[in-house]
């Protein structure tokens, strides 16, 4: 820079060795510093990540390719899944809504086909096709040491971005044409982050400049926390308010007390 | 009724008579049905014995339900919630048994130990005595001359007037239904450059805060919902794919690099429309199911709702912020009278 700086329209070939000489010197120190400083294990693994990769390359040619493409392009009846991202493979997999069991409005969840080694494997090649969200490591999702403050702010994030269609306590709900919101009641916390981080079939993104990790891991608490509040009312009846418990009421309720009346007034 | 008043009707039913001999008396002032058509029932004195044992059974076993309860009272400390679930149960149970098995006692008791004929019981005649009626008549009309109510038209007239206005009084109180909300229907909280900030946040929204199929709820920068006039300023801003957005004409730069804003009030009854299915870009209202095409300027596609979701027109200034072109170009919200 200096160089340049004093001799601004100098010709290059004025001290060419020299030149050079600085640029290979800058070059390897800079090489020399970033191996040094950059993490080692990622380092390390990289050459067992690639086989990840070509592993995963394998699952997916068997098993996700017929309707994904051969690259991953996605076809008439299935996205593209380039740009997706580790979390996405991870979540759709490992909640067990791929591989597809059959056409419907959406995929329903079921036991996972696949072992978390082959799922990451394939997660690993689905990455390597385009980037994009990956799957979160413990610490940006594990809800622990809940705060009250935690709390409040996850029930108002919650309330704000997901109660629409998940329902205040996260029991889910109907959508359009057969299309639901699933019950949270039971998705673990790193399946509850994928999901926001890559959104899943109808559900919007959420990715980290619309809702951080600390937002999303104070959803997540609140999630946890009123999944494991007790509820001594006996009955929750599903918990999703009055519809279904004036459908009890009017159907039990009522019938029981119409077999009654019944009873007393029969002649003997 | 009348034409029949003078000579009672009475209905003979059959009678099921199962051990009384005299019943066909009055009882307690009621005709009994005549019982000669069928013999009384032997009286089964082992069988009458076995039920009576069986209902004094049960209400035994109403009285235990009581013990039960008093006990379940005592006995179970609210300590924590989980032993809230338990007395609700105890408590719940016992009563249920003290009061049912009480009602159902008493309904054997009668079903199997009282005996069972039917009476009938003549209706008295609705009328009162045509004496009676004269005699009315009489005092009403004396009163009534006495009264003046005729002779007096000043008190009559003056009488009238007041007991008039006392009913039309009500009708003043109309006016506690207001203050009329005047011009706070047709605007929100938006003006002219106001930044899009996150409604929990705070936070002003830049280009690129949400993905592409992501959406956020924007409220105007230092404007709070529980703000006076605020609760209509909620705004939905969604991005889409580059040159999905068909807009509607007039509103080309409404929605720039992909990011639309439209009011979250569904304008059929005012319900908060969250419901976002990012893959058929649908807005859909929780309520009565209205549902929204983001894609062609939230025009209805399903549903009650009348007209499309007001839009805000937005901009990207040079720090890469959203800003408000200015407020909503139409009142936002459900219809009201003076819409037009």
């Amino acid at each position: 820079m200096t160089d340049t700086n004093a001799a601004p329209r100098r010709p290059i070939s004025r001290r060419p060795i020299s030149a050079y000489l600085v640029i290979v010197i800058a070059l390897g120190t800079i090489g020399f510093l970033y191996a040094a400083v950059a993490p080692s294990g990622r380092a390390a693994t990289s050459s067992s990540q690639e086989d990840l990769v070509v592993k995963g390359n394998q699952l997916f040619l068997q098993g996700c390719s017929s309707c994904h493409g051969l690259q991953g392009q996605g076809s008439e009846v299935a996205p593209s899944l380039i740009g997706v991202g580790a979390a996405a493979v991870d979540f759709q997999v490992g909640t067990g809504r791929m591989p597809l069991a059959e056409r419907g409005a959406q995929p329903l969840e079921k036991t996972p086909r696949y072992t978390q080694a082959d799922i990451d494997a394939m997660a690993a090649f689905v990455q390597s096709l385009g980037g994009g969200p990956l799957v979160p490591r413990p610490e940006e999702y594990a809800a622990s040491g809940t705060t009250p403050e935690d709390l409040a702010e996850g029930g108002e994030l919650f309330r704000t971005n997901c109660a629409s269609c998940h329902n205040f306590v996260g029991k889910g709900g109907a959508l359009t044409h057969g299309k639901y919101a699933p019950d949270l009641t039971d998705t673990t916390p790193k399946h509850v982050y994928e999901a926001m981080s890559t959104g899943p079939a109808n559900m919007p993104i959420f990715g980290e400049r619309t809702l951080n990790d600390e937002e999303k891991q104070r959803i997540i608490k609140y999630l946890v926390h009123i999944r494991n509040m007790p509820d001594p009312g006996g009955n929750s009846l599903g918990r999703i308010g009055p519809v279904s418990e004036g459908l009890v009421g009017w159907l039990v309720g009522i019938g029981l007390l119409v077999v009654a009346t019944v009873w007393i007034g029969a002649r003997p | 009724m009348s034409e029949t008043s003078g000579a009672p009707r009475r209905r003979r039913l059959p009678a099921t008579i199962r051990r009384a001999k005299d019943v066909d008396a009055r009882v307690g002032g009621r005709e009994v049905a005549a019982h000669d058509e069928q013999p009384p029932a032997v009286v089964d004195a082992h069988a009458e014995q076995k039920s009576e044992r069986q209902v004094a059974l049960i209400f035994l076993a109403s009285a235990a339900c009581t013990v039960g309860f008093a006990i379940g009272y005592v006995a179970i400390g609210l300590k924590n919630i989980n032993d809230v679930e338990l007395s609700n149960y105890v408590l719940g149970l016992t009563l249920t048994g003290a009061l049912g098995f009480l009602g159902i006692g008493m309904v054997l008791w009668t079903k199997l130990l009282m005996p069972h004929y039917q009476v009938t019981e003549e209706r008295h005649p609705f009328a009162s005595p045509d004496a009676d009626r004269q005699e009315f008549a009489e005092v009403f009309n004396q009163g009534l001359d006495e009264l003046g109510l005729v002779r007096r038209p000043i008190l009559r007239r003056s009488l009238l007037t007041a007991a008039g206005l006392l009913g039309v009084l009500p009708i003043f109180m109309l006016r506690d239904l207001g203050p009329k909300p005047e011009k706070t229907l047709f605007h929100t909280r938006w003006t002219k450059d106001a930044r899009l900030t996150d409604i929990v946040s705070k936070q002003p929204v830049k280009v690129g805060d949400i993905e592409i199929g992501g959406l956020m709820t924007v409220m105007p920068e230092g404007v709070a919902i529980e703000d006076k006039n605020a609760a209509t300023s909620p705004v939905i801003l969604i991005r889409l794919r580059l040159g999905e957005n068909v807009p509607y004409k007039g509103r080309e730069d409404w929605a720039p690099e992909g990011y639309v804003a439209y009011n979250k009030l569904c304008t059929h009854a005012g319900c908060p429309i969250g419901l976002y299915e990012q893959q058929t870009h649908q807005l859909f209202c929780p309520c009565h199911q209205s549902t929204f095409n983001v894609l062609k300027h939230c025009r209805v596609v399903f549903g009650p709702a009348a007209r499309p979701l007001p839009q805000l027109p937005i901009y990207i200034d040079d720090q890469g912020y959203f800003r408000a072109r200015s407020d909503f170009t139409e009142p936002v919200g459900p219809s009201f009278w003076e819409r037009g």
